[in-house]
């Protein structure tokens, strides 16, 4: 479809299928591509690109001060990076901005207890204080980007400590017997 | 110093797998894509600035999400049973089943999508949207964020394009921020306050005739279940166009949790009419038990029915998360 009409009609037909498609474009879909900016050669006594000793810099990375040519440098949150901050994930700011991926620790502790109680409940002598340790050392790591309460993990230790000491009882039920036996 | 969180919004569509799982949420300044498999998250980011346009095609999305399981599995629970049911009763299921079945492949057949978010440099479905009322939802919330970022397309520059005959000229974009528009949705309307009063009438009604003998009260009773069933079905069907805020929504949803374990309680006693239940001194007290289950499920529903009252009287809330504020 001609863009004058997509930026009109809120209905597009798929050339192939026929299928009547429900469109939205939004005014970035007409803006011209913005001319990209060539870095220049540096001259003597000029300060040159980090990466690229001959070009001149034009700007100073905001992590680690690296010199940077128009190719280098990366605005990223209303900074100006270089390339290898950006991949490494520098700066405070990583946590918030840069995770491409979190695992769920909370979930992981929420689920073994749980799972091991209903699939094989004899291996919850060894799940319900491993979960209780898990949970203790991860109790820190970040959540979900999505997710802020520590609810899993609050759920997942009751459940471990609980187990745990059911087991704990058992043992001293049954060394108790053991020892009435004996006598 | 660590910076403050960002803070996120769910929008309309979730995805839930027995495995994987997606969902779309706001953020201050772009839309976060999550999927998750397992234990682990993947983010994708689209800033609003970048957005150049979302399509929803409509196809057949055979989806099994983990809600619709969990209910298969509890509607099959009362097989085991089947062996004792009245003679009526398991042709009764059995329509039932086939009806839902149908409903559901209708639904997947006719009333699916796949959605896509384009920008200059990508093309991401997002397998979060894949009902059409979903992702209609989705664009209608979405849509004024992007316009107060990027603007609004000036509508003489396509009328004047149109007239060229084809864009030869650079399309011009009008970069004055727009308010972004006001999607209201009534905080009430006739048939939820049809529904609410079918609440307050059916709870007052069963609650008194519980223990009545006289043959028509359960008729009655019957029928206004039904009447209840009708209101939450047409206040869920208002909410999906748009018209009814999310709260009533919510109140048509709790109201049918009380009415679904009450046909659950007596199908199980019906299941088993000979047993007595919770045999106390050797009285039967079946009949008592159903009895009780009633003034319960009547209790929610009166309780329901001053909740749908205060709803109604307090009328649109500045908070409703389905009204987005200039």
């Amino acid at each position: 479809l001609p863009l004058w009409e997509l930026a009109t009609a809120d209905a597009a037909a798929c050339t192939s299928c026929g299928s009547r498609n429900t469109v939205r474009v939004f005014p970035t879909l007409f803006a011209a591509p913005a001319a990209p900016q060539l870095p220049e050669a540096a001259l003597e006594g000029e300060a040159a690109c980090f990466d690229h000793p001959a070009k001149r810099a034009v700007a100073a990375c905001h992590q680690c001060g690296r010199f940077m040519c128009p190719l280098c440098s990366v605005e990223f949150d209303g900074q100006v990076w270089c390339p290898s901050c950006v991949a490494a994930g520098r700066g405070p700011r990583k946590a918030i901005v840069l995770d491409p991926s979190r695992t769920l620790y909370d979930s992981i502790a929420l689920a073994v207890p749980i799972l091991s109680l209903l699939i094989m409940w004899p291996v919850t002598v060894i799940t319900g204080p491993a979960t209780l340790v898990f949970s203790a050392m991860e109790w820190k790591r970040p959540l979900s980007l999505v997710r802020r309460s520590r609810w899993r993990f609050v759920v997942a230790i009751l459940i471990s400590f609980a187990e745990t000491a059911a087991w704990l009882w058992l043992l001293i039920y049954w060394w108790q017997r053991f020892r009435m036996g004996r006598s | 110093v660590t910076p403050p969180a960002e803070t996120y919004r769910r929008l309309p569509g979730r995805r839930r797998g027995v495995i994987t799982r997606a969902s779309i949420w706001m953020g201050s300044d772009h839309l976060l894509l999550v999927k998750s498999a397992w234990f682990r998250e993947e983010y994708k980011r689209f800033y609003l600035r970048d957005i150049q346009a979302i399509v929803v095609a409509p196809c057949a999305r055979f989806h099994v999400s983990v809600p619709i399981l969990v209910c298969a599995l509890l509607w099959l629970l009362p097989l085991v049973t089947v062996s004792l049911w009245p003679a009526g009763l398991g042709v009764v299921w059995v329509v039932a089943t086939l009806a839902m079945v149908a409903t559901w492949v209708s639904i997947s057949a006719a009333s699916s999508c796949r959605c896509r978010l384009y920008t200059a440099v990508s093309r991401d479905e997002l397998p979060s949207l894949y009902r059409t009322w979903t992702a209609r939802q989705f664009l209608n919330q979405v849509k004024p964020w992007i316009d107060r970022v990027q603007g609004v397309v000036d509508a003489g520059w396509a009328e004047a394009e149109r007239s060229n005959a084809g864009p030869a000229a650079a399309p011009v974009a009008a970069r004055s921020p727009q308010p972004a528009a006001r999607i209201a949705r009534r905080s009430h309307t006739l048939a939820s306050d049809l529904f609410v009063l079918s609440l307050f009438v059916g709870a007052l009604v069963d609650l008194s005739v519980v223990r009545s003998h006289v043959a028509i009260w359960p008729k009655v009773t019957t029928c206004l279940s039904l009447a209840q069933l009708a209101g939450a079905i047409a206040v869920m069907v208002q909410h999906y166009r748009g018209v009814l805020s999310s709260a009533m929504n919510k109140l048509a949803i709790a109201a049918l949790v009380p009415m679904g374990v009450m046909l659950y309680a007596q199908a199980i006693a019906l299941s088993f009419p000979n047993i007595d239940w919770l045999n106390v001194n050797g009285a039967a007290i079946s009949l008592s038990w159903i009895a009780v289950t009633h003034q319960v499920v009547d209790g929610a529903g009166l309780l329901l029915g001053f909740i749908g009252a205060a709803l109604i009287l307090r009328g649109g809330s500045p908070h409703d998360p389905d009204i987005i504020k200039d």
